[in-house]
């Protein structure tokens, strides 16, 4: 039983760091979509860290091995070098390996940055003693405990699971987080989560190097308890064996990284070790090899998000007496409205959904005390009504023009997209953007929003240049955008997708995360009831816990109306709102279009649908060409000869 | 400045030995989006065919086209049957390289497996010594740039005076443009696999001829710098992966005699470093313009 006791107590260790790691790399990759093919490296900076603060320096008794640095520091502490070694070296290759590249380019660039390190450091025998190694790391309090070696190692792996046990629920807070929402929303739409004042390339950053940390301390654990260190513990390839523990555990889930951990470097990776040796040294590591690539590839086809998948966020609205765990709650929940407190109301569709309402001037249902009031003409007879408790904003007062755009320029290499274009625009008018393909509307779109940087001219927003701002910026400035093709976050639930897109504080900081046990529960509790709300007056209430992914085109569309107006911005950019919507809905969203700039909301909309033009626009501005060859009324401007023969024929 | 010059002069040899295999790679991404990590392998492949070929005493400038076939067969055969069937089942561009990464493992480890983990070493006639002025070679490295230029030329000329050149580059741009006017895709891509295969092949047996060593892990000790080389030139561009192996293979062996000759491929990969902070938008930028596996 003896042997057997060593044996356990040494799978529960590597169990527990593996699984570290695979937090770790969950956080990185799964949540924020950071291909991370350098892992290994990080846990390799905490090893060396914790393993150099331990020896003392190389002089006197190490003097067989060179290495940098050296101290001889009392447990923990080594502890705390190894994360701060990985943060640290997490921090300076994240500077240029994080940059917004393509995702493929990205993992080649993480895989060299490994290979990189990987030879630097065999290759110098200065820094750690090159190939050979470290050795002599002594278990720390081993000798004070003055315990036998087969129960210390049941204390060092008590020790490790009770890291892991606290990680866990670090982690999961992380993840549970709105820094955690921000993160998937990066991963899923860059360009959609900066539209929404998210700044990706900190969060990336801050992912990287918290993961960075975490691995370090993987590695100074685990240098801690096998008393050595050399390159051939950190091959590029065992960086693959935690990717595949993620793989076949479940990416995005933290549970599933129990399972895939203990599939994978646990019994793929040990249970080799119990056969009878065969062929020559050596072989039954390369079978192994060839079994992880193999897993690999059968999961990438058969499973790719793993056996446990990421989990659905389920939301309810609080006060609901509904049941709210179980299949039952599930089911329950999602055909409900929750708009009203009865247990009973029965599944009611939205018009949103459905065909077009027979009746003119029908009024939405009546809502029961607590919920915000929203009626509503479906057909638009009246569309300039104010919708309740939404008063128009003070800016509509001053009518001081909420965006200047002066002289704009953009090029693409040697073709001007927008010669010379200025533009106005006031709160609470919709200024339609129309011209001929290739006239460089959505090329001006996209310079207003920040995607592209003018050549020439200013872009003011509420009276700040903006002109060099980035797209977060200008959105946190009060800018809000949607996309030609609809940016929904496609794995999270629209709840979620309104949730990321709040304003304020509870956007997705990392200090508020930090405090949010206390002051800023609050305004969480706040950014969700307005969500709630947001979801009541477009109706989509029913649709609260459906991934974006699931939604139809016009839902789609409507979800990222909705997120915008979660930002209470002061200019909304539209980007051919009604491509692939179908006509019914087409009215609908052009009357809410026409509600939200009564409050006071400046618009501007690029449309080819000229009927929708007609309908909704205060003013209608034409382009040909990358210059603006006409402005005034929709009739003014359709009568125009140099818009019939640039743009109407 | 003699020492430069000579420097100069094995810089543009290491080049050579890059080029060959980045000009294959880059043509293979270029044109069918997959970022094929399992490129290692088959240099390795490649390598050890050179081994066979000179253990039965065979020229082994023949072993440079027998890796190359070789070379060119199994990317064949993985990319109709691998490759394609997973892009048939909708697998991203990120996932693809996943995909690519576990075949590496899978035939790096086969191999190694074959190999018995043993390194082996390659014995031939260097040729006698050729010197032009302070610059000193082997014949043997002079046949080694002969064959980068040979390739560089026949691949350039393909591309931009055959018909196949022309469908390959319209291929590149647009894929299902390329379709609709007739190009027969499927044949290109056939076509690339073969070319690609090749040179890598080739690229895996003119590394050992330089390096005079052969185990299961030469091609992953190379490919790096292949890959940095296809990335830095632009990927697409054979001319441009010619002029990223020049400044590769320079600043290699710059470093090397310099002193640090166990810091010469980190110096290399600096390079790619110091290119990727300065130019963000430049060759890596994330385009808005969806890109499509072309398998």
């Amino acid at each position: 039983m003896g042997s057997y006791s060593f044996y356990l107590s040494t799978l529960l260790v590597y169990f527990a760091i593996d699984l570290l790691c695979a937090w770790s790399l969950n956080l990185q990759y799964g949540y924020a979509g950071v291909i991370n093919f350098a892992f290994i490296v990080f846990q390799a900076a905490g090893a060396y860290a914790a393993s150099v603060v331990v020896l003392g320096s190389d002089t006197g008794i190490n003097s067989y091995e060179t290495y940098i640095l050296g101290a001889k520091v009392p447990f923990p502490l080594p502890l705390v070098a190894a994360a701060f070694a990985g943060a640290f070296l997490s921090g300076l290759v994240g500077l240029f390996a994080l940059r917004r590249i393509r995702r493929d380019y990205q993992a080649a660039v993480m895989l060299i940055v490994s290979l990189i390190l990987f030879q630097a450091v065999s290759a110098d025998t200065h820094l750690f003693n090159g190939s050979n190694g470290l050795t002599g790391i002594a278990h720390p309090l081993q000798a004070s405990l003055g315990v036998s070696l087969s129960t210390y190692q049941w204390i060092y792996a008590g020790w490790v699971s009770a890291i892991c046990v606290v990680m866990y629920f670090v982690v999961q807070a992380l993840c549970r987080s709105s820094w955690g929402r921000a993160l998937k929303a990066i991963r899923d739409q860059d360009d959609a989560a900066s539209s929404l004042g998210l700044n990706g390339t900190v969060l990336r950053m801050q992912v990287f190097i918290i993961g960075g940390a975490i691995a370090g301390l993987s590695g100074g654990l685990l240098v801690e308890f096998i008393g050595a260190w050399s390159p051939g513990a950190w091959g590029y390839a065992e960086t693959f064996v935690i990717f595949t523990a993620l793989l076949v555990g479940g990416v995005g889930n933290n549970r599933g990284m129990l399972l895939g951990t203990l599939i994978v470097p646990i019994i793929v990776l040990q249970v080799p070790t119990f056969l009878p040796a065969f062929g020559y040294p050596g072989l039954v590591d390369a079978i192994q090899w060839m079994v992880i690539g193999l897993l690999w590839m059968l999961f990438l086809l058969v499973r790719p998000r793993g056996l446990l998948p990421e989990r659905r966020n389920i939301a309810t609205r609080p006060g609901s007496p509904l049941p709210r765990s179980g299949l039952q709650g599930l089911v329950i929940r999602m055909l409900t409205l929750g708009r009203d407190h009865s247990v009973t109301e029965p599944f009611v569709r939205s018009p949103a959904i459905t065909a077009p309402a027979p009746s003119p001037g029908e009024q939405g249902e009546a809502s029961p005390a607590g919920s915000v009031a929203v009626m509503r003409s479906v057909t638009g007879s009246s569309p300039h009504e104010h919708v309740n408790g939404h008063a128009p904003r003070p800016d509509v007062l001053t009518r001081e023009p909420v965006m200047v755009a002066q002289d704009l320029v953009v090029r693409y290499g040697g073709v001007a997209a927008v010669q010379g274009v200025s533009l106005q625009v006031f709160p609470g008018e919709i200024v339609g953007l129309i011209g001929p393909n290739g006239a460089g509307k959505s090329s001006l779109l996209a310079a207003l929003a920040g995607q592209l940087r003018p050549r020439g001219g200013v872009i003011r927003l509420r009276g700040q240049d903006v002109t060099k701002s980035a797209p977060y910026a200008r959105a946190r400035l009060g800018l809000a955008r949607t996309f030609q093709t609809t940016s929904e976050f496609p794995a999270m639930t629209v709840f979620e997708n309104l949730l990321v897109s709040s304003r304020g504080a509870t956007g997705a900081s990392l200090w508020h995360v930090a405090g949010r046990w206390r002051t800023n529960r609050a305004e969480d509790q706040a950014a969700e009831a307005r969500a709630w709300e947001v979801l009541d007056r477009f109706e989509m209430t029913e649709t609260a816990n459906a991934y974006g992914a699931e939604l139809s085109g016009g839902q789609r569309r409507l979800v990222e109306i909705m997120r915008c107006l979660m930002r209470d911005p002061a200019l909304l950019l539209l980007d051919e709102p009604m491509v692939g919507v179908a006509p019914h809905l087409v009215k609908k969203i052009s009357s809410d279009l026409r509600e939200v700039a009564d409050e006071g909301i400046g618009m501007v909309l690029v449309e080819h649908a000229l009927e929708v033009v007609s309908t909704l626009c205060d003013r209608v501005v034409v382009m040909a060409l990358g210059r603006v060859i006409a402005e005034g009324t929709y009739d003014e401007v359709v009568t125009d000869q140099g818009v019939r023969d640039a743009y109407l024929g | 400045m003699h020492l430069f010059i000579q420097t100069l002069g094995f810089g543009v040899v290491t080049a050579s030995i890059i080029a060959i295999g980045a000009i294959g790679f880059t043509v293979q991404f270029g044109l069918t989006n997959v970022l094929n990590l399992s490129y290692g392998s088959i240099m390795t492949v490649g390598a050890f065919v050179a081994y066979l070929t000179e253990s039965v005493h065979i020229n082994i400038w023949v072993g440079v086209i027998l890796g190359g076939v070789a070379g060119a067969v199994l990317t064949l055969f993985i990319g109709k049957t691998i490759f394609k069937y997973y892009a048939s089942r909708g697998t991203g561009l990120f996932e693809m390289v996943m995909v690519t990464l576990a075949l590496a493992l899978f035939i790096e480890y086969a191999i190694d497996a074959v190999s018995r983990d043993q390194i082996y070493s390659i014995t031939f006639p260097q040729g006698g010594v050729v010197t032009m002025g302070p610059l000193i070679f082997t014949v043997s490295q002079l046949v080694l740039v002969g064959i980068a230029i040979l390739v560089f030329a026949l691949v350039e000329g393909m591309l931009k005076l055959t018909r196949l050149g022309k469908a390959l580059r319209a291929m590149a741009v647009d894929p299902r443009l390329a379709r609709s006017c007739g190009i027969p895709t499927n044949r290109i891509v056939n076509a690339t696999w073969v070319l690609s295969g090749f040179l890598c092949g080739a690229a895996g047996v003119v590394y050992v001829i330089n390096s005079l060593s052969v185990s299961f892990s030469t091609g992953y000790d190379f490919l790096p710098t292949v890959l940095a080389a296809a990335i830095l030139g632009g990927v697409g561009s054979p001319g441009g992966a010619v002029l990223a192996s020049l400044l590769l293979g320079v600043v290699t062996e710059l470093v090397a005699s310099l002193g640090g000759s166990s810091y010469s491929t980190v110096a290399a990969f600096g390079v790619l470093v110091v290119v990727l902070l300065s130019r963000p938008s430049g060759v890596l930028n994330a385009s808005s313009r969806k890109v499509e596996l072309t398998v």
